[in-house]
């Protein structure tokens, strides 16, 4: 469309949701450029896991567009944005408690030679070949997270930060540029918090675009480069954190204007 | 002697074809997660469409790789509309699938030869192997492909594609925000597990000669969700475990007739009843069956 649109890693465009009379994300338009740490806050209900859910597949929208590095993606089922780099976490983690953390992991990696049945079955060499270099992979990003030593434990066995660990730690085998955090930080104790934090500007430093929910101001202020203010299903307000500070309007979305 | 070993081979036929049977279950419910009330109509498809080709002339070994074909594509298209569905709703689609197949087979007499059922197909080496040992060469063919589909299913389980579909059991999501198309790791669970369970059918008609409607009820299937949680959901040494105990219960315990005060309906029933007792207590004590891992128990 615009000359600039690869400057945005995501926009979205009138992009709306709504469940039975509800519109839980109304119109809602916004322009993520590439390689920030970006903030969604917003009171409860404001729309921000919803939209999550739209920009990562997992819901369909009612209407409106969504372009991924200006290429639409609205209608890409969730797996091929995935694909595309789009990494995600959830609010309540989804750590596969059932599987070990090794496994976890490797199950992120893409284009896995041994996921097609006919090559386990004729080519297991090459399998086994590119599953080791998996492996390899899996236990660096455990060291990077601190979470070497549970290689081997089912993850439902994982402290509740240590599973917010595990999820970011999957979602970057996905080797995404885009990742989408829903709340990273909520549940966990304060010195993890502060070493999560550590991790997403690493990230940012390898150039990858993130955007995370979060609610505690002081923390996504002091983090992100840009901020985004959901409201009622819309983006009312969105700046560097100092204006957003100062914000009338995301004051009163949080404070109540006594309606 | 001869008659308990006659007996024998009999039983271990069972097992057999039962294990191929549940073993396609295991990879659907144990690994998939998917819950399959229907698996009986995939021994149908494949064995109904082995015998009619070959009434109609076609040579027995590519009836076979048709059959085969058919009961997995069918297989792999029911998951089409289904797999939209929540777990529970594809079980209702399943269980009336199958019954539609076995309504058809009793009702298609044209084609099916309906209760009269179907006979006088070609078998296997026939006139070639002796007739009276004929027994024990199906025996060897069934073991044969059991062991077959276990090594082959073993790799699959461990592999990468394993993993996949022990992560679509615990949470799609996961699954689709890692990239994976859950919907073709579903179908082709389900195409894995229906070329099984034809081929378990086709077994069933060759040991028979003969095939009738009424191999195929609802209860055959639940036979199978017995062997899959007895041995342990995902894991198919499990499998062939409570495939045999299975059969040596059901076969044993007919023995016992005699010498049990009750008529012979109520004694077939009441051997499905201890059979559920049996679960129930299974259940409490053991949740993850016989060689089960209690950890990736998600149930």
């Amino acid at each position: 469309m615009e000359m600039s649109a690869n400057r945005f890693a995501l926009r979205t465009q009138n992009l709306t949701k709504a469940f039975g009379g509800l519109r839980a994300v109304d119109e809602c338009s916004f322009d993520l450029e590439e390689g920030v740490i970006a903030g969604l806050i917003g009171p409860n209900g404001a729309g921000k896991t919803t939209l999550f859910n739209m920009l990562s597949g997992l819901l369909a929208p009612d209407s409106g567009k969504i372009f991924f590095k200006g290429q639409e993606i609205t209608r890409l089922p969730a797996h091929k944005r995935a694909a595309l780099g789009i990494g995600r976490t959830f609010q309540i983690t989804h750590a596969l408690r059932k599987m070990k953390v090794l496994d976890n992991l490797k199950l992120a990696a893409q284009s896995q030679l041994g996921e097609n049945i006919a090559n386990v079955w004729l080519r297991p060499r090459a399998v086994r070949e590119q599953e080791r270099k998996i492996e390899e992979r899996a236990l660096e990003m455990l060291k990077f997270l601190n979470l070497y030593e549970l290689r081997d434990e089912y993850a439902g066995n994982l402290s509740g930060g240590q599973k917010k660990l595990l999820e970011i730690g999957r979602m970057l085998m996905l080797e995404p540029c885009l990742i989408l955090m829903d709340e990273p930080f909520a549940g966990v104790n304060p010195v993890l918090a502060e070493e999560i934090g550590e991790r997403i500007r690493k990230l940012r430093e390898r150039g990858i675009t993130i955007l995370v929910i979060e609610h505690n101001i002081k923390r996504i202020l002091r983090l992100s480069d840009v901020v985004y203010v959901m409201s009622e299903g819309k983006i009312i307000a969105q700046g560097d954190p100092e204006s957003i500070r100062r914000d009338e309007r995301v004051i009163e979305a949080y404070l109540g204007s006594g309606r | 002697m001869e008659a308990i070993l006659a007996y024998a081979v009999t039983v271990l036929i069972l097992v057999g074809i039962y294990a191929l049977f549940a073993l396609g279950l295991n990879i659907q419910w144990g690994f998939a997660g998917l819950i399959n009330f229907g698996h009986i109509a995939f021994m149908a498809i494949g064995a109904y469409t082995m015998v009619i080709l070959n009434l109609h002339g076609v040579p027995l070994s590519l009836a076979i790789l048709i059959g085969l074909a058919v009961a997995g594509g069918i297989g792999a298209l029911l998951t089409l509309p289904a797999i939209r569905l929540k777990a529970d709703y594809l079980a209702i689609v399943t269980i009336g699938f199958s019954e539609i197949i076995r309504y058809i087979a009793l009702n298609e007499r044209w084609l099916t030869g309906g209760a009269g059922g179907l006979r006088g197909f070609s078998l296997p080496l026939e006139g070639i192997v002796p007739a009276e040992h004929y027994d024990l060469f199906v025996l060897g063919l069934i073991w044969g492909s059991v062991l077959i589909a276990f090594i082959l299913l073993q790799r699959l389980v461990k592999s990468p594609w394993g993993r996949v579909l022990k992560s679509i059991r615990e949470d799609e999501d996961v699954a689709k925000v890692s990239g994976k198309n859950v919907s073709v790791y579903k179908m082709q669970a389900f195409l894995l597990g229906s070329i099984l369970a034809g081929f378990a059918g086709m077994m069933l008609a060759i040991y028979h000669s003969y095939i009738c409607p009424y191999y195929y009820y609802p209860i055959e299937t639940f036979y199978a969700w017995i062997i899959v949680i007895l041995g342990g959901s995902a894991n198919n040494s499990g499998t062939l475990i409570g495939a045999l105990l299975l059969w040596v219960f059901l076969s044993g315990t007919r023995f016992l007739s005699p010498i049990v005060p009750l008529s012979d309906f109520a004694f077939a029933a009441s051997r499905m009843a201890f059979v559920g007792v049996l679960l129930v207590v299974l259940m409490l004590y053991r949740p993850q069956g016989i060689l089960g891992n209690k950890k990736e128990l998600t149930f």
